[in-house]
């Protein structure tokens, strides 16, 4: 009986998440991210936490995460002083979108110099 | 008194209907000859006094640009990117030569968005928020291919556009940003649907599902 329970709660929730997604996109809470970022510094620190899990899910293959958050999160890394995540996720968004690749390919190379 | 009203209400849509049927049909062939893929989105200038209106109308520009098929450089890395370059405000980058600008980012396009009015007045019963963005984007030579300006008002307890689809396309606002801005981030949103969707919007970029099939209509057309 519980597991009944269990797999309509589970349903319901994978519906309610697929009715979000009908643009092109993932976004997760982009807006709200850069929002505290620029604004709330004493929520900061979890809300980049829960953007780096967000952009860690890659998104799916129909929806996959948004152009230009992969970047957002290698920039939020590079402020916080962590080369190392920064280019991880810089490489990520160079492999996902080729506009991205000029800038990001210039950034990544002057980032590993500087190591 | 009534009849004065009426004729208002008259005269207005005459002149609404009057802008919708003279909408220039070859507005968009800049924009469909250099057929961007990409849009470098700058930090808004900001002409109010409102310290918080540039970066919150930065972090809600992508969502549409992108939703619309383009890829949109990412907007806080490249705010940070131009302040490492020397563009500490917005309005330096703005005034920079556009193909300076493109070139460094290897960018298509850029759109360049001023913020006019974004204020709420306190009334005795009622709070009004104001916005109104002008909205511009430009080649990678600095030509212009396309330009809009929305000014939108916003009373809560009325807070339908009356159109069903832009009601939709205005989310749910986060707590935090409901504390900090609780008008204005719908408001801009609506404005940015509105500008981009809306009659006058841009078409459809490459990542789009109907790009192929509008750019082919548009060339039986010729």
């Amino acid at each position: 009986m519980t597991k009944r329970i269990l797999l309509l709660v589970s349903l319901a929730v994978v519906l309610a998440g697929c009715a979000k997604n009908q643009g092109l996109y993932q976004w997760g809470e982009y807006q709200e991210t850069l929002f505290v970022v620029y604004h709330e510094p004493a929520e900061k620190e979890q809300a980049l936490k829960n953007y780096l899990e967000f952009v860690e899910t890659g998104g799916t293959l129909t929806h996959p995460i948004a152009p230009g958050l992969f970047a957002e999160a290698g920039t939020f890394m590079l402020e916080q002083g962590d080369v190392d995540s920064a280019v991880k996720y810089y490489r990520m968004e160079y492999d996902a979108w080729p506009e991205s690749q000029p800038m990001l390919g210039m950034l990544i190379e002057n980032l590993e110099a500087r190591q | 008194m009534k009849m004065l009203k009426l004729c208002l209400v008259l005269f207005a849509v005459t002149l609404a209907a009057g802008c919708a049927t003279t909408a220039d049909p070859n507005r968009l062939d800049a924009f469909h000859d250099a057929a961007p893929k990409s849009v470098l989105v700058l930090p808004p200038v900001n002409m109010t006094t409102d310290v918080q209106g540039t970066t919150s109308v930065l972090a809600t520009l992508p969502f549409y640009l992108a939703e619309k098929g383009y890829y949109v450089f990412p907007v806080n890395t490249v705010k940070t990117l131009l302040e490492y370059e020397g563009y500490y405000e917005p309005a330096e980058a703005h005034a920079a030569p556009p193909e300076q600008l493109a070139n460094l980012f290897k960018a298509d396009s850029i759109l360049y968005v001023t913020i006019h009015e974004w204020t709420s007045r306190y009334l005795v019963l009622s709070t009004t928020t104001e916005v109104d963005f002008e909205y511009r984007i430009v080649n990678a030579d600095g030509a212009e291919l396309w330009a809009a300006r929305q000014r939108m008002t916003y009373t809560p307890d009325n807070n339908s556009t009356g159109n069903p689809i832009f009601d939709l396309v205005a989310m749910a606002v986060t707590a935090a940003m409901e504390r900090a801005a609780p008008n204005y981030l719908p408001l801009t949103r609506q404005a940015n649907a509105l500008t981009f969707y809306g009659v006058n919007g841009v078409p459809p970029g490459p990542y789009s599902p109907v790009y192929d099939e509008y750019y082919k209509r548009l060339e039986t057309a010729e």
